[in-house]
Formats: C-alpha cells, sequence, structure tokens
C-alpha cells in the first residue's frame, strides 16, 4: 500500500512564561492511502495536538512546531506558508471535530457553507455547487437535502449536524479526513449510524482516516491499526485485532482493563492509580513509571525508545527491551 | 406492576407494601411550558417526564439508562425537589415529599438525599477553598458543635474519599477532574445521605480515572449502606455499577429488570438497539454482534408521537403501536416492559 502521510520526529511545544509544555513530543506515524488509524489517549496526551499539528492549526502564539516533518505524499505540510496551507485544508486534509455545533456557523445556512467550501477549492459557479452539496447531503442520509441546505445549524440535531460536518469534510473528495473525538458528544443510537456512515465513505471514497478518540470500542469499530499515546509520546502501536487480546505495553493493558464491559463479567474494575503527570514537570525516566504497576529501577532512570517488536508493532518498555537481549 | 397497583391503591400512608421501599415515585410528570410571543404565553409543554413509575430497594444500585432528551436527568433533578413536579408522588420512606415546602425538605430529605453532578467543575465554587465547600452543608444543618469538630469532620471525609486531607486549604482549580469528582462525591457523603443521585458522574472523566471513581463508589456504598441512583448513557457503565436497571425513551420507561436479564435478554426493541449500538472493543475470534442501527433521532418531547413513543423509530412497529399507549407491565419475573410485542 502507497504511504499517504509520513509524520517523523514531530515536536509541538507550548511556550509558557516559566516552562516549556511538550504536548507532542517525538512522534512518528505513517498512515497509507486507504487505511483508518486510530490516535488512542486520554486527556493530555497529545493526540488531539497532534491532529492539529497536521492541520496547520497549532494555537498561536504560545504552540509551534519545532521540529519534525510532517509528509503529505511529497509535501513537506511544515514548511508551507499559510496561503499554500489554506489550499491543502479543506481540500487534501479535512477534519471533524467533536462538537459540531461549535464547528458551523450559526448565522450562515447550512447550504452556504458547504457552497463556500466547493467554490473554494473547486472554482465551480454557484448553481453546480448548490447542486453537489444537495448531493452530498444525500450521500451522508439526509432525505430531504434541498430542504436541509435552507436551515440553520441551530434547527439540526447533533446527530444531523455531525452528518453535515461529514459531508462538508468529504465535499472536496479529501485524501485524509481527521475525525477528533467525531462520536463522542452523540448518543449510542446516533453514534452507531455515523460510525456506519464513515466506513461507507471511506470505502467509496478511498479516503484515509485518522480517527482520533479516547473510546476503544469506537476504535475497533472503525480502525485497522491502533497507536496509543500517553504524555505526547506513542507507547504502543499495534493491529487492531491483537491489541485488545494481547497489548504490550502496562498502560495499553490497563486502559483496556478500565473500561466496563457489556457482558459484565468483571467484579471490580482495574484502575491505573494516579493521574497523568502534568506535561510541565515530566519525569526522567519512563513517563508512566509512577502510575505503572511493573516498573523496576530502569524505568525510573532512563527513557525506553519506541521499539519495534515484529514488523506490525512496537512499544516502548523496557521490559521488552530484555526479553530482545536474552534471545 | 402488582406492588405498584397494590400501594396505590392503599392509602400512601399505610406502612404496606412500601416498607421496604426507600424511595417510591408513583406516576410522576414533569412538563416545561414552552412560551412564546411578546406575552410570553404558554404555547406548549415539553414532556420531559411523563408519567414514570419507579420503586428503588433500600441498599441497591438503581440505574436509569436512555439517549439524551429521554427524561432520565429531569426525572432524577424531579426526585429531589429541584424541579417541582406537574403530578405524581414521590415517597421517601413512606413520606410524601411531592408538595412538601423547603423548609419542612430541609428537615427531611436534603439531608438524606444527595446529589452527584457530572461537571465537578461547575458544581464547586470557584473562590471558595475545599474545605470551605464541604463545611458549608455542616454549617446549614448545624450538625457539629463547633469550627474544629467540622473541620476534623471535613478531613475525615477527605480520606475517605482518597483525596489527601491537606487539601483542605486548595482551590477547586487546583485539582484534577478526578480530583474534582471525588470532591463532589465528600460533598454528598458529608450529611451521611442514605440515598444518592449520580448524574453521569463518571462521563466526563477518562477511562482510567473513570474507573477510580466507579471503585470508590462501590466502596462507598458497601461501607456506608448507600442507595444509588445511577442515571446515566453508558450502558457499560451502568451494567457495572447497577443491580437494576430500566430503560428510559421520551419520559417514559420502556423496559425494567435486574441488569443481568435486561443486558442478556433485553425485551423491548429499544433496549435490543440500544444495546447493540455500543461499540465494544473486540477481542480475536469473537463474532460481530449484529447491530440495529435505527433510523432518525428522538422525537420532540414537546410533541411526542401518539401511541408508543417509540414506534416512529422501532423496526418492528405495528399498527396497534400507532394507536395504543402499551401498558408497562410484568413479562417475565421482576422483567418488566411496556411493549405491545408481549401483549
Amino acid at each position: 500500500m502507497a504511504s499517504l502521510l509520513n509524520i517523523e520526529n514531530l515536536k509541538t511545544y507550548f511556550f509558557q512564561k516559566k516552562h516549556v509544555v511538550p504536548a507532542v513530543d517525538g512522534v512518528d506515524l505513517k498512515l497509507n492511502k486507504g487505511e483508518t488509524v486510530a490516535l488512542v489517549g486520554e486527556s493530555g496526551s497529545g493526540k488531539s495536538m497532534t491532529s492539529l499539528s497536521i492541520m496547520g492549526l497549532v494555537p498561536k502564539p504560545g504552540g509551534e512546531i519545532v521540529d519534525g516533518k510532517i509528509m503529505l505524499e511529497d509535501i513537506n505540510l511544515t514548511e508551507l506558508s499559510e496561503d499554500d496551507m489554506c489550499k491543502v485544508r479543506g481540500k487534501e486534509i479535512s477534519m471533524i471535530f467533536q462538537e459540531p455545533m461549535t464547528s458551523l456557523n450559526p448565522v450562515l445556512t447550512i447550504g452556504e457553507q458547504l457552497v463556500e467550501v466547493i467554490t473554494y477549492h473547486q472554482g465551480v459557479n454557484r448553481a453546480s455547487a448548490v447542486e453537489k452539496a444537495i448531493e452530498l447531503l444525500q450521500i451522508v442520509g439526509f432525505s430531504r437535502a434541498e430542504e436541509i441546505i435552507r436551515d440553520y445549524p441551530h434547527r439540526l440535531s447533533g446527530g444531523m449536524r455531525q452528518r453535515v460536518m461529514i459531508a462538508m469534510a468529504m465535499s472536496c473528495n479529501p485524501k485524509l479526513l481527521i475525525a477528533d473525538e467525531p462520536t463522542t458528544a452523540l448518543d449510542v443510537t446516533i453514534q452507531a449510524q455515523i460510525l456506519e456512515l464513515l466506513k461507507n465513505l471511506t470505502k467509496e471514497f478511498d479516503t484515509s482516516i485518522l480517527l482520533i478518540t479516547h473510546d476503544l470500542g469506537v476504535v475497533s469499530e472503525l480502525a485497522e491499526r491502533v497507536i496509543v499515546m500517553y504524555a505526547g509520546e506513542i507507547v504502543e502501536e499495534a493491529p487492531i485485532d491483537e491489541i485488545f487480546d494481547e497489548p504490550y505495553h502496562p498502560y495499553t493493558e490497563g486502559l483496556i482493563k478500565s473500561v466496563p464491559t457489556l457482558t459484565g463479567e468483571i467484579e471490580r474494575l482495574y484502575s491505573i492509580k494516579g493521574n497523568v503527570p502534568s506535561p510541565d514537570s515530566l519525569p526522567k525516566g519512563c513517563r508512566f513509571a509512577s502510575r505503572c504497576n511493573k516498573v523496576f529501577g530502569r524505568c525510573l532512570e532512563e527513557k525506553p525508545q519506541l521499539k519495534s517488536i515484529s514488523n506490525s508493532r512496537s512499544v516502548r518498555c523496557f521490559l521488552y527491551d530484555d526479553e530482545e537481549e536474552v534471545e | 406492576m402488582d406492588v405498584n397497583v397494590l400501594s396505590e391503591k392503599e392509602n400512601v400512608k399505610s406502612k404496606g407494601p412500601g416498607e421496604d421501599f426507600i424511595l417510591e415515585v408513583k406516576n410522576l410528570k414533569k412538563y416545561f411550558p414552552i412560551k412564546d410571543g411578546i406575552l410570553q404565553k404558554t404555547v406548549g409543554h415539553v414532556k420531559a417526564v411523563d408519567g414514570l413509575n419507579l420503586n428503588i430497594k433500600k441498599g441497591e444500585t438503581f440505574g436509569i439508562v436512555g439517549e439524551s432528551g429521554c427524561g432520565k436527568s429531569t426525572a432524577g433533578r424531579t426526585i429531589i425537589r429541584l424541579n417541582k413536579p406537574t403530578e405524581g408522588k414521590i415517597l421517601y420512606k413512606g413520606e410524601d415529599i411531592t408538595k412538601a415546602s423547603e423548609n419542612q425538605l430541609r428537615k427531611s430529605i436534603r439531608k438524606d438525599i444527595q446529589m452527584i453532578f457530572q461537571d465537578p467543575f461547575a458544581s464547586l465554587n470557584p473562590r471558595k477553598t475545599l474545605g470551605k465547600t464541604l463545611m458549608e452543608p455542616l454549617e446549614a444543618h448545624q450538625l457539629y458543635k463547633n469550627k474544629k469538630e467540622r473541620m476534623d469532620r471535613v478531613k475525615e471525609l477527605l480520606d475517605v474519599v482518597g483525596l489527601d486531607p491537606s487539601y483542605f486549604t486548595r482551590y477547586p482549580h487546583e485539582f484534577s477532574g478526578g480530583q474534582r469528582q471525588r470532591i463532589g462525591i465528600a460533598r454528598a457523603l458529608a450529611l451521611n445521605p442514605e440515598l444518592i443521585i449520580a448524574d453521569e458522574a463518571v462521563s466526563a472523566l477518562d477511562v482510567s480515572i473513570q474507573s477510580q471513581i466507579i471503585n470508590l463508589m462501590k466502596d462507598l456504598q458497601e461501607k456506608f449502606n448507600l442507595t444509588y441512583i445511577f442515571i446515566s448513557h453508558d450502558l457499560s457503565v451502568v451494567r457495572h455499577i447497577s443491580d437494576r436497571v430500566a430503560v428510559m425513551y421520551l419520559g417514559n420507561l420502556m423496559e425494567l429488570a435486574d441488569k443481568d436479564s435486561l443486558y442478556s435478554e433485553p425485551l423491548h426493541p429499544y433496549s435490543k438497539a440500544l444495546l447493540s449500538a455500543v461499540p465494544v472493543p473486540k477481542k480475536k475470534g469473537e463474532e460481530q454482534r449484529e447491530r440495529i442501527v435505527l433510523e432518525g433521532d428522538i422525537p420532540n418531547p414537546a410533541n411526542p408521537p401518539k401511541g408508543c413513543v417509540f414506534h416512529t423509530r422501532c423496526p418492528v412497529a405495528m399498527d396497534v403501536c400507532k394507536e395504543v399507549v402499551p401498558t408497562f407491565k410484568e413479562e417475565k419475573p421482576n422483567h418488566y416492559v411496556a411493549c405491545h410485542l408481549y401483549n
């Protein structure tokens, strides 16, 4: 499979008065064409900041990409000017967010917002843009698309708004869709509808998805590969059909075990003790050491590197370092 | 159903079958007026809770699940009289609190029934230290003789919920989300309540923190013999913590059963769809579960559908569903459902 997105050693830091906060600290990530990869982590793990870095939307002033490359095919996105980036954004890469109400303009109709994107990126006239907008709304499941384009966002429910966002994101046939917690704000029955829609769209448009979420259930519905982030770093990478059975990193294992199941065989939930370390005072050794149940001396002193274990899996943990040496 | 009918027929004050229940809710309705025009005339009502019947046993955890807009939060708030009920009865330990005045409430349920909210940050005063916040209910109810005793009690509470007593002088912004929720729990526990209503208490938390809070709530229940009403949209969490679970849709109960029978053999088409819609981490070799994707959205509660409120989205709706409201009846032992399929 041809590679679409290739991130190397991405570092996005925030410069505050007293501290430097490494929100994303040396992330390597590859995404192939037509592939869906999930970026999983808790709040503060840097998953959203990774996606904003790709979009060139790191909050300024304060935030800055200090190192690394983001290659979309052969373009390095970090070197693009703002004008050039505008042409990429929405056309090559588009994004859907958690809260569709805040990302839609409340004083413009759905139609106006869709038409704006289409005319800007595709240079077509208004009439054909309107036609295209209606077609898109039909694709995302609106039966009354002609009426919906005249409606304002507040008239729509949460699930409908997210559909509009998806229609807008897909309007220019992007190569990459970044979905940042796309269903977190939605009810389960609506979430099921949106997940189904995303699945079908990627097949139809051959779009790659970078799915950002904390919900492991959603991950297993949609993604083929999972990348787990913790405190700005990738700690584990694995194919979807292996990670739930055999997680390598103690953090991944803890995450999986702390989610209650629908079948309810667990009496007491596993819980990872403590909290995510504050990014302005990260420990010297492994960033997970203070919460890890398998911690040993070396973890507190040295920083583990992301090591590949097999051709599809890698993990950042000393537990697997030793194994290799023994072999 | 039989219990409901019995206790309704008998006098409210009777100590009959109602004695086992810490809380009884009978035909509770809460309508919010919709006002429009210059004169703000009432043009309609949002029927947030429309004829709810519940009996909560002492010491159990009663889960209420449903999607947004189904009325589960309104139900919780109305039960403890944060909202004025439009109709119906609420009995706490046999005592009718439906029409009690604020003064009476303060003497009776305000101490005994407490609430934990979803967003602990929004429910803490940002200008008060943790100690002040937690001492306030103790002062209001004049439970301890002097400040020293109250402070001791607060420190004890902090210890109980797993916070360091030295946090006494800190402000809410200095805490993480999980710690804030622990504070919310400490506040709820301050007055030694018997019943705690937890409204989406763990929904805003990260999974690793969520499991800590769930475990804490379970421990406290055992320790203090608490009764919980656990309101959430997260079906897995509700299953984990509850003994009995009720499924709510558009202001009404659709199904009510012990958690095991509800999750393994849901009867109502809505419960089935809801359960099948939950994405679950799949293990190798596990079969793809069959998913029922419901069409459309939850209808507007200001104008609920005639007949069964679910018929507009129901995959197995019949003609009778559009006309007749199904009764809520016991289909199997302790398994209640409101659906024409079982009539």
